[in-house]
C-alpha cells in the first residue's frame, strides 16, 4: 500500500516511542557494562580429607579466558550483579526489536558501524 | 476530587502481562490513591469514551500520592511485588528505579513541590520504591476516577484533568514529537470533555502567568475554545 502522506499523530507516537526505546536501551546497556561479565565457578579442593571451596569469576578477555579469585565477602554482591546482568541482557532484546521495527516503518536508515541515524 | 466510578463491560484489550500487573497492583491496594497516567490512561479513555485509537507505548507511568505522615511504615513492598511478576529493577542516573519486563518499563512519579532542595529522586517508604518529582502531577492525582474492569479496578485522571495537564506540559517539552503527541491527545480528548468538570480542574490550581500563556498557546494550536479557560486564564 502506498501511503502518500505520513499521519502526523502516528508519526509523533512512533517517534516518541522510538526515542524512548533508544533511551531505555542506552540506560540498560550502561547498567550492563557496569556489571561484571562472566560466570562464577566454584572450585573444590580436598586437602588432608577436608574439602575447601574457592570461588572464581571466569570471563573472556580478547582471545583468552581469565580467572579471578573472589573473596568470600564479595561473593553475594558479585552473584547479585551477575544475575542482574543476565536478566538485563534478556530485557534489552524487546527494545532492540522495537527500534528496528519502528526504523523500518519510518524509513530511518542506520549506519551499521556507528549505529547513528543517517536518514536526515 | 473523586468522580463517580465507571464500569467497563468485558475485558479491556491489554497484553496479558500488563493485565496481570494492573490486577496485582489493584490487589495490594495501590490504586486507592495512586493513579495510572500517560499513554496507558488513554487506553482506558478509549475503552470508555470510544475516542480514536491510540497505540500504547512501552513506558507505564504511575503518579503516587506522598504520605502526609512523617514516618510512614512500609505498607506493601512494591519492588517485591514487581519482582514476583518478572520485572527487573534497573537504576538509572540519580538512582531512579525503573522496572523493566518484556520491553515495558514501569516508572513512578510524584508531584514536584518546587522546593529549592528537592532531590532528583523521592523515596516512598510506604511502597518501598522511589519516584521522580515532576511538576503539575498534583492535577492528575486530585482529579481522578475509578474504572472497574473484569477482575481489577484502576484509578485514572479524569479526561478533563488529563487534558488540562497535557495543555500545560506540551509547551514545556523539549522534543517536537513529544509536544505533537501531547497536543494530538488533547485534540482527541477535547471532544469528550465535560464543561463543569473542566471548570473544577481549572479552578483547583493556581498557575503562573507563564503557564497560562503556555495553555493559551496549546489551545490555539489545537483550535480549542472554552469559556472557562478564557474567563480564568486567558486575559
Amino acid at each position: 500500500m502506498n501511503v502518500e502522506e505520513k499521519d502526523s499523530m502516528i508519526v509523533s507516537i512512533l517517534m516518541d516511542e522510538y526515542n524512548h526505546c533508544q533511551e531505555m536501551l542506552g540506560e540498560l546497556l550502561k547498567t550492563i557494562s557496569d556489571c561484571p561479565k562472566g560466570a562464577l565457578h566454584i572450585q573444590k579442593r580436598t586437602i588432608n580429607g577436608r574439602t575447601y571451596t574457592y570461588p572464581y569469576l571466569i570471563f573472556r578477555k580478547g582471545p583468552r579466558v581469565e580467572r579471578v579469585y573472589i573473596k568470600k565477602d564479595k561473593l553475594p554482591e558479585l552473584k547479585e550483579k551477575l544475575e542482574l546482568r543476565n536478566k538485563l541482557i534478556h530485557e534489552i532484546k524487546p527494545y532492540q526489536n522495537r527500534i528496528r521495527y519502528i526504523e523500518k516503518i519510518l524509513g530511518i536508515s542506520r549506519n551499521k558501524h556507528t549505529g547513528k541515524d543517517t536518514s536526515s | 476530587m473523586e468522580f463517580p466510578e465507571i464500569n467497563i463491560p468485558g475485558k479491556i484489550p491489554l497484553p496479558d502481562h500488563i493485565h496481570e500487573l494492573f490486577a496485582e497492583l489493584c490487589s495490594v491496594g495501590f490504586f486507592q490513591k495512586s493513579v495510572l497516567i500517560g499513554t496507558w490512561a488513554i487506553t482506558f479513555y478509549r475503552a470508555i469514551y470510544k475516542i480514536i485509537p491510540q497505540a500504547y507505548t512501552s513506558d507505564i507511568d504511575f503518579a503516587v500520592q506522598l504520605a502526609v505522615k512523617k514516618k510512614p511504615v512500609v505498607k506493601v513492598d512494591l519492588e517485591e511485588v514487581l519482582k514476583r511478576l518478572g520485572y527487573v529493577t534497573h537504576l538509572v542516573t540519580g538512582g531512579l528505579q525503573k522496572f523493566v519486563h518484556l520491553g515495558y518499563d514501569v516508572e513512578f512519579l510524584v508531584h514536584d513541590r518546587r522546593l529549592k532542595k528537592e532531590p532528583d529522586v523521592i523515596k516512598i517508604p510506604e511502597w518501598n520504591i522511589n519516584a521522580q518529582p515532576v511538576p503539575f502531577i498534583r492535577l492528575l492525582l486530585e482529579n481522578t476516577q475509578k474504572v472497574c474492569s473484569e477482575n481489577f479496578y484502576i484509578r485514572i485522571p479524569t479526561p478533563e484533568a488529563f487534558f488540562f495537564h497535557k495543555l500545560i506540559i506540551a509547551q514545556r517539552r523539549q522534543r517536537e514529537e513529544k509536544r505533537e503527541k501531547d497536543l494530538r491527545q488533547c485534540e482527541a480528548l477535547s471532544r469528550i470533555l465535560d464543561n463543569e468538570r473542566l471548570r473544577q480542574v481549572i479552578t483547583s490550581e493556581r498557575l503562573s502567568k507563564d503557564t497560562k500563556r503556555k495553555i493559551k498557546r496549546s489551545c490555539e494550536t489545537i483550535y480549542f475554545q472554552n469559556e472557562h479557560l478564557e474567563q480564568w486564564y486567558l486575559p
